[in-house]
């Protein structure tokens, strides 16, 4: 939830409790109020009643006075009280207020009931409650409009930052520019914000830098051992042990070598590293890698099958369009089974390349990511799809992943 | 025949110089771009291996003054900074080949004697070996004067191998020669077998002794018998 809806859902929330409390407190107060005025008015009436009585005048005028002689005295006076009456010309029951006393005169005992019609009463309340909740609805709703300007007026440089930071890239090596805002809470955090992307900006560049120095470091005692073990493998050796350790040790030198090319060229990828770019003939490309590893795809008996409609040229490194075309024709070769197959369809903007393999289908997102234990079989080194992946990121060709009819896809769309 | 190997480390310049001195060449070492230029002033060379991050300069210096002082002189280009832009400048400056680091000893050997081929034999360029004789321009191999039939594959190989006689040819090299750089992403290279079998049987039906041997584990060998 966005936190200006927030905020007013909390407003509306807590003035919709307020209103009702009070809503209740001055429905009470106004029949408190006006019962007791009714109550006091109902006095003087039946004082003034009483004295009627005494001189003998006629008062009965029901229901507002009504009056009864009684055989006996009585003397209890009743508390005032509400009472309801049916009114023949209206055809319902109206609320009243009635006082009942007793009195004496003349020897005379007399029941006494006067009441006060309370209609007018609640008409009163119920015009003074409608004012009081149209007021307060109104009062409400403007406080809620001048309420989400203010709020959004104040978060407008946050929501600036957020949208810097959500661009922010830790690669790019710059540091964040954020608005600055007078408010302490805001500039605190512009002020945590920077010191963070700062320190991270400046760790991810030293970890570039110790990759990248690592691999180039480690190309030249790779070189010395390959090269020694080559040397060592012309002798004429006798021992087989000593053959099997040699084979086993130049194989993982190799291995290790391969590793480290593809470390390489990969760090020079994600640093952006400015490559030569031509106009390249990519179906030429692409038709000269699938002759290049015919023979090895036939050594599996897997059968390739090309459509190449392309003519069009492609800017690219023409190196980079080599390996991108090679590791995914290469990988749909690795990871097929014997008498496979696969297809390879390009068209002006479109290379797709086809393969059958494992029966289920494989995680787009770790697919393309580095040394993934899932795809990793034992002869691969894991890092062919990265290096594919990073290339299509630096000339931003679109590359997507599909399992469809038992077929692995990989597309790239130039 | 003379070459000067321009290399920081001496362990690499020491092994390649090992490796070329069995196939009969002379080998002159510079680890500063210094010394080698004296070096080129001084003597002749047939071949230059130059890398081209030194700690005195860039090796593409050296490749400049070896065109002008001796446009003989091939030159081949080792370099451990896997940069393309680099291959690019260094054949643009008039380096016949590049290789990067690091890379088998048998391909190098090959390069270089292609290299020597192409400069010293115009036009007449013929390798033999007892019975096998390749005519390299027209990619025509024949075995006792009548002409066999060989795939590219089978061609490259055969090349290959009498290129680096006696010499044990692993498969990872073999691979890399053949099927380049990018077929490193295969462990498996079983498929280079085929081939080979294939060579064996062409070369021996057309009558030529089969000097190819296998090297259990390893890899291949051609010699003689």
């Amino acid at each position: 939830m966005k936190l200006i809806n927030k905020i007013s859902r909390y407003y509306l929330l807590n003035s919709t409790i307020v209103f009702f409390t009070a809503f209740a407190a001055i429905y009470f107060a106004l029949n408190w109020i006006i019962k007791d005025d009714v109550d006091e008015q109902l006095f003087v009436n039946k004082q003034e009643i009483m004295k009627k009585i005494s001189k003998g005048i006629p008062v009965d005028n029901p229901p507002f006075i009504e009056v009864t002689e009684l055989n006996k005295k009585m003397s209890f006076e009743q508390a005032p009280g509400d009472t309801s009456i049916y009114q023949a010309e209206v055809n319902e029951m109206e609320p009243f207020r009635q006082i009942v006393s007793f009195y004496s005169s003349n020897n005379k005992h007399y029941k006494l009931t006067v009441r006060t019609s309370l209609i007018e009463m609640e008409d009163l309340l119920i015009s003074l409650l409608i004012i009081f909740t149209v007021v307060f609805i109104m009062f409400v709703a403007i406080l809620y409009f001048i309420n989400r300007k203010t709020t959004k007026e104040i978060f407008r440089p946050f929501y600036k930052n957020l949208f810097k930071l959500k661009k922010y890239s830790i690669k790019s090596g710059e540091t964040i520019e954020l608005d600055s805002s007078d408010i302490d809470e805001f500039t605190e955090l512009n002020v945590v914000l920077n010191e963070l992307s700062e320190k991270a900006s400046k760790e991810y560049q030293a970890l570039k830098e110790f990759t990248e120095d690592l691999s180039h470091e480690l190309q030249t005692p790779v070189s010395i051992i390959k090269s020694r073990l080559e040397l060592l493998l012309q002798r004429k050796l006798v021992d087989e042990e000593m053959v099997e350790d040699l084979r086993k040790a130049y194989q993982n030198i190799n291995k290790l070598d391969k590793l480290n090319r593809s470390l390489i060229l990969l760090a020079k990828l994600e640093s952006k590293d400015f490559f030569d770019s031509t106009k390249i003939n990519i179906g030429e490309t692409v038709k000269k890698i699938i002759d290049n590893f015919a023979d090895i795809a036939e050594s599996k008996n897997i059968a390739i099958t090309s459509n190449i409609y392309s003519v069009n040229n492609i800017v690219c490194n023409v190196t980079l369009a080599d390996v991108l075309v090679s590791n995914l024709l290469s990988n749909a070769i690795r990871h097929n089974y014997e008498n496979g197959k696969i297809e390879v369809y390009l068209s002006e903007s479109l290379l797709r390349i086809s393969n059958t393999g494992c029966e289920q289908p494989l995680n787009e997102e770790k697919l393309f990511s580095r040394f993934d234990k899932n795809i990793t079989s034992k002869e691969s080194i894991g890092l062919g799809l990265a290096i594919v992946k990073k290339i299509c990121l630096l000339y931003n060709y679109k590359i997507r992943y599909s399992f469809e009819k038992q077929m692995h896809i990989i597309e790239v769309e130039f | 025949m003379k070459i000067l190997i321009l290399e920081d480390e001496k362990e690499i310049s020491e092994s390649i110089a090992a490796f070329l001195k069995k196939e009969g060449y002379v080998c002159d070492f510079a680890e500063k771009l210094t010394k080698a230029s004296q070096l080129v002033n001084l003597f002749e060379y047939d071949c230059a291996l130059i890398d081209l991050m030194l700690p005195d300069g860039s090796g593409l210096d050296l490749i400049n003054l070896i065109k002008q002082k001796q446009p003989k002189c091939g030159v081949v280009v080792i370099s451990a900074k896997n940069s393309l832009d680099d291959k690019v400048s260094g054949l643009n400056l008039g380096a016949d080949d590049y290789l990067t680091k690091p890379f088998h000893l048998v391909e190098l050997n090959a390069r270089i004697k292609s290299l020597l081929r192409r400069r010293n034999f115009d036009g007449n360029n013929v390798i033999e070996f007892e019975d096998i004789k390749i005519e390299l321009e027209k990619r025509k191999v024949s075995i006792k004067n009548k002409v066999i039939e060989l795939t590219r594959r089978e061609y490259d190989l055969l090349l290959f191998f009498m290129s680096n006689k006696e010499r044990v040819l692993t498969k990872e090299a073999i691979t890399e020669h053949i099927w380049g750089d990018n077929s490193n992403a295969f462990d498996n290279l079983d498929f280079v077998y085929t081939h080979i079998k294939n060579l064996r049987k062409k070369l021996s039906e057309s009558g030529a002794v089969d000097n190819i041997q296998s090297v259990y584990g390893v890899g291949y060998k051609f010699a003689a018998k």
